[in-house]
């Protein structure tokens, strides 16, 4: 396994999670086109993936397209800290400069197999003109599929962008957690003067007791 | 080959403190030994002068304080069960996924701990299951530990938290809003609630507990043991990864890589080899290296077992909307409740951590797109579809009265850290058996005690890991290289001295050979101080 192709990727992790031969490997008409797509149209239905994990809301309920979802995905910390979380098999040695390729190969790979079940379930709509609950349906089905470990994987990247705040803190604030202070130049406090009633609990007129010896348990 | 008279693998509680001890005898007796710490992770505090982590932010210290990705990458050590988590999550035939977190950094697991300092009950130590026998080896007792724990103590400043000033202490060591919320709902509830003990001084800011602080206020190792191991010249390298040891002669040689030459491969001979790397770092590296241990010297067959998570256990809810828990603000932890220690051997504790690690510590939940409840496995909660629309919404409700707790309690030691091959070689993984029904009937205890409390604060538990998805989590690894009076019981003496390996050391939380029921960190801090008062009289011996 020297060599970084698409079957060779696709043999790295079905021997480690389930097999993805036939997945992509369809002679679809669909699929094939879907390979050729530019640039500007892979990331549009990638995109169309994510907001199936965290849909966009209007104003005060960002989605993955807001939180910088597609930017998680595409970074390349992302396939270690992946590897780390267990969504990827640790990557080859030879592969560890070539990570652009991987992340091209990974978006090629849900691009075809979305392009297969849209196809299938809609007949020449592109998956990123579905509605939401077309999108939906198609990535549940598709998620328990062969190609699961990647559909994982860049949910996990949605999920870590929103409630990670990695790229700006929209999605922590959209679920009640304070903004991050000075969070354009990296340095941020989530403390405050204001983090202490300063009394002692009372209910109904007791106050908690001590069941401890000097604060340990005896 | 370069060679040091004492080697010292990762810098975290049993590391740092084995260093300094050491350092300290060798002083007082005029030793002239060199000991050096080859520790994984980048060095924040400027106590390696070679290390390749050059920031410094406003505070003078390394942190970034950032979310950036590559930093959390840096900071922490994630192990999971790879197999499950491919395989994506449950599988009812299966073990339920385990999945551990630790610090990688100069300072270990101090790094990213939350300061909590208790020391483990009397009947810890006594713990013996269906053999019989007592689990620790016989000299170890709460009596025997309790002036260890006190040295410790003093080291790493611990102070017990307050309800209020009121009570004669600073506004810094008081609880913060989500213990009192806390405490009202144990109170409610017909429990009660304590202050707990924190290595922390004078912190009145309280973010950043996992990135580093805006000010030094969390009392991890950099502060003290490790900077007066420097004082005593104990040499801190930092990104030089281990990935053997092996036995030479009557010493040691150790095959690293050095971050700091570009990933150079390096070998370093020694005479007294101590392994610190942490409960699942330290076993990991004993597994990559049982096949240079033959003979007289082969590894005991325990190593790898008897791996707990501290009976860790934790499960969110929302409180009623009268309270203002607002756990993002202040110490993440400060106050528990022992309430159910006497009858059930846990301890309960609020908290909070930014999301991000949480995010990181929870592989399966992240990994899941379907609600395993639906599955009926061991599912107690209603049910909640953990992607889309539904799933943000029901986060937007949390906000500030989100209120979580960890169990931490007595388990059986149902994980393992096993070798498993991969495509290139063999990678580390760990694995958590089928629960023991005593552990079971733990978090079931525990899940009560929590709803309990929620119900007393008009709120709801929600989500718990465990019980929704199968998935254990712990942040508090404890075993692997169990600590006991023969090898045909574990893999190190009660010196941490591996079983036919003279001047081979485990010291850290490796060797504790039961779970704890409380934060482990002080325990290891006075084992590790044990066992150094223990060597030194030998010391001179062992350098000859």
């Amino acid at each position: 396994m020297t060599t970084l192709d698409r079957r060779s990727f696709l043999t790295f992790l079905g021997a480690s999670s389930v097999s993805l031969v036939g997945c992509t490997g369809s002679e679809d008409t669909a699929v094939s086109q879907a390979l050729d797509y530019s640039e500007e149209k892979r990331q549009a239905v990638v995109k169309a993936l994510l907001d199936v994990f965290l849909p966009s809301g209007g104003p005060g309920h960002p989605g993955a397209a807001e939180v910088g979802a597609y930017d998680t995905l595409r970074a390349k910390p992302f396939v270690h800290v992946a590897t780390e979380l267990g969504f990827l098999p640790k990557l080859p040695p030879e592969w560890e400069d070539r990570l652009d390729d991987i992340d091209g190969l990974i978006k090629d790979i849900l691009v075809g197999d979305l392009a297969a079940a849209t196809s299938h379930h809609h007949g020449d709509r592109r998956f990123e003109d579905l509605s939401l609950g077309e999108r939906t349906a198609i990535v549940e089905e598709r998620s328990e599929g062969p190609c699961r470990p990647l559909y994982l994987y860049a949910r996990a990247a949605a999920m870590i962008a929103f409630f990670g705040a990695l790229w700006n803190d929209k999605g922590i604030v959209a679920i009640g957690i304070p903004a991050y202070e000075n969070f354009a130049d990296d340095l941020h406090n989530s403390g405050s003067t204001d983090f202490t009633y300063d009394r002692i609990p009372k209910v109904n007129g007791s106050e908690p007791w001590t069941i401890t010896v000097d604060g340990d348990l005896p | 080959m370069e060679s040091v008279d004492i080697a010292i693998v990762g810098s975290g509680f049993g590391g740092a403190i084995t260093a300094m001890r050491l350092a300290e005898e060798c002083a007082v007796r005029g030793l002239r030994a060199r000991i050096r710490i080859l520790e994984k992770g980048h060095d924040y505090f400027n106590l390696d002068p070679n290390t390749v982590w050059r920031y410094r932010n406003a505070q003078g210290n390394g942190f970034k304080q950032t979310m950036k990705l590559d930093y959390y990458a840096q900071m922490l050590n994630i192990w999971t069960d790879l197999e499950s988590v491919a395989a994506g999550a449950v599988d009812p035939n299966r073990f339920p996924t385990f999945s551990i977190m630790g610090g990688r950094a100069v300072g270990g697991g101090s790094l990213v701990y939350l300061g909590v300092s208790l020391r483990a009950a009397t009947d810890v130590f006594e713990q013996r299951w269906e053999a019989g026998r007592r689990l620790w080896p016989s000299m170890y007792t709460r009596a025997h530990l309790n002036p260890y724990y006190a040295r410790a103590e003093g080291e790493l400043k611990v102070a017990r938290m307050k309800w209020s000033t009121s009570q004669g202490v600073p506004l810094w060591q008081t609880c913060t809003k989500r213990d009192h919320v806390f405490a009202t709902g144990c109170l409610k509830a017909g429990f009660t609630a304590e202050p707990l003990k924190i290595a922390l001084q004078n912190d009145t800011s309280d973010g950043w507990w996992h990135t580093g602080q805006r000010f030094p206020g969390r009392q991890h190792l950099p502060l003290n043991y490790l900077a007066r191991a420097k004082q005593l010249g104990v040499e801190i390298h930092s990104g030089c990864s281990v990935s053997r040891i092996a036995p030479d002669g009557r010493g040691y040689v150790i095959d690293y890589r050095d971050a700091r030459s570009g990933g150079e491969r390096k070998t370093l001979a020694c005479k007294i080899l101590v392994v610190a790397a942490g409960a699942v770092g330290s076993t990991a590296l004993l597994l990559r290296s049982e096949h240079a241990f033959r003979g007289d010297r082969e590894l005991s067959d325990h190593l790898g077992r008897h791996v707990s998570g501290n009976g860790d256990f934790t499960a969110s809810g929302i409180v009623g909307p009268q309270y203002r828990v607002e756990g993002h603000k202040g110490k993440p932890m400060s106050s528990f409740s022992p309430s159910f220690w006497a009858d059930s051997k846990f301890i309960l504790v609020p908290f909070f951590v930014s999301p991000m690690p949480f995010a990181f510590g929870q592989p399966a939940a992240m990994a899941y797109p379907k609600n395993p409840a639906a599955t009926g496995r061991r599912s107690t909660e209603p049910a909640t579809r953990l992607w889309g629309g539904a799933y943000k919404e029901l986060f937007k409700s949390f906000g500030p009265r989100l209120l979580t707790m960890v169990c931490l309690g007595l388990d059986r030691c149902e994980g393992e850290v096993k070798k498993v091959p991969t495509l290139t070689g063999t990678s580390i993984s760990v694995e958590w058996k089928r629960t023991h029904p005593d552990t079971e009937a733990m978090w079931t205890k525990a899940t009560q005690a929590m709803r309990k409390i929620m119900n007393a604060l008009d709120g709801e538990l929600l989500t718990d890991a465990y019980r929704h998805r199968g998935h254990v989590i712990s942040m508090h690894p404890l075993g692997g290289c169990r600590m006991a009076e023969t090898r045909q019981r574990g893999v190190v003496d009660d010196k941490g001295e591996v079983f036919g390996n003279p001047n081979l050391f485990v010291i850290d939380g490796a060797i504790i050979p039961t779970s704890l029921g409380v934060n482990p960190s002080l325990t290891i801090c006075a084992v590790a101080e044990s066992i150094a008062d223990r060597i030194a009289p030998s010391l001179g011996e062992r350098l000859a």
